[in-house]
């Protein structure tokens, strides 16, 4: 069955971007190659917010990106970007991707937080406001 | 994704004739939907492009503006056009963008 997974990361300071920003579209890249990956998209939310959601074809497929590089590195730079960083997975019949509100409904019911140093309240709590998207069809 | 509030309502249109004024010819501003829907796209080539749209909320007004294109292409307009249109907007409106 496919398994989604969603990525919510906060940058701690706005001047990280130019460094975050490398990083993250490395790691969509390389999502969009990998074997298995059935989509991925990503959206740039208020407060300096990044999501990110990938579709894949089972977990192990999921987890061989999740552990080769560059993802395998730029998870560990997380505590250097973020102070909210929370993460969720589920497996659904569908192969496509949820849309942003639903895969906030899920992050915040289910996510589970990364160990940061300079975490917020929120990271914790998972009080996240819904993402803020563009009109539909305004692309 | 920039956001950029403001004191005040501001309208689409008075926003769109502020980004003419500012990006210049260069750069294209056009109004799409309607209602709540509605919003402005920036278009500088096919490639970079944005989207800019507006809540009211009491007496300020906050704009949004999205990067336009798909995944890697709307992450890299995020990063380029979207923050010069926000730019753009603060500086027409007399604020300071929030990232």
């Amino acid at each position: 069955m496919p398994v989604i997974v969603v990525t919510r990361l906060r940058l701690r300071d706005p001047a990280l971007l130019d460094e975050f920003f490398t990083d993250a579209v490395a790691a969509i890249e390389q999502a969009m190659k990998a074997e298995g990956n059935l989509g991925a998209d990503a959206l740039a939310d208020a407060d300096n917010a990044w999501w990110s959601v990938t579709a894949w074809q089972d977990r192990h497929q999921m987890q061989t990106y999740v552990d080769t590089e560059p993802h395998l590195g730029i998870s560990a730079r997380l505590d250097h970007f973020c102070d909210e960083a929370t993460f969720v997975d589920w497996e659904q019949a569908s192969p496509n991707l949820p849309d942003w509100q639903t895969s906030w409904r899920h992050l915040t019911a289910d996510g589970k937080a990364a160990e940061l140093t300079r975490p917020s309240a929120a990271n914790q709590t998972r009080d996240f406001p819904p993402p803020v998207e563009p009109p539909p069809g305004s692309d | 994704m920039p956001t950029v509030t403001v004191e005040g309502p501001v309208t689409l249109q008075q926003a769109a004739a502020a980004l003419h004024d500012k990006l210049g010819s260069r750069y294209e501003v056009t109004t799409h939907g309607s209602g709540a829907q509605q919003a402005l796209k920036v278009k500088q080539s096919a490639a970079s492009t944005a989207t800019v749209h507006l809540d009211q909320d009491g007496n300020a007004t906050t704009f949004h503006v999205h990067g336009g294109g798909l995944v890697i292409s709307r992450m890299v307009n995020e990063f380029g056009i979207a923050k010069k249109v926000a730019d753009a907007i603060a500086e027409a409106f007399g604020t300071r963008p929030a990232n």
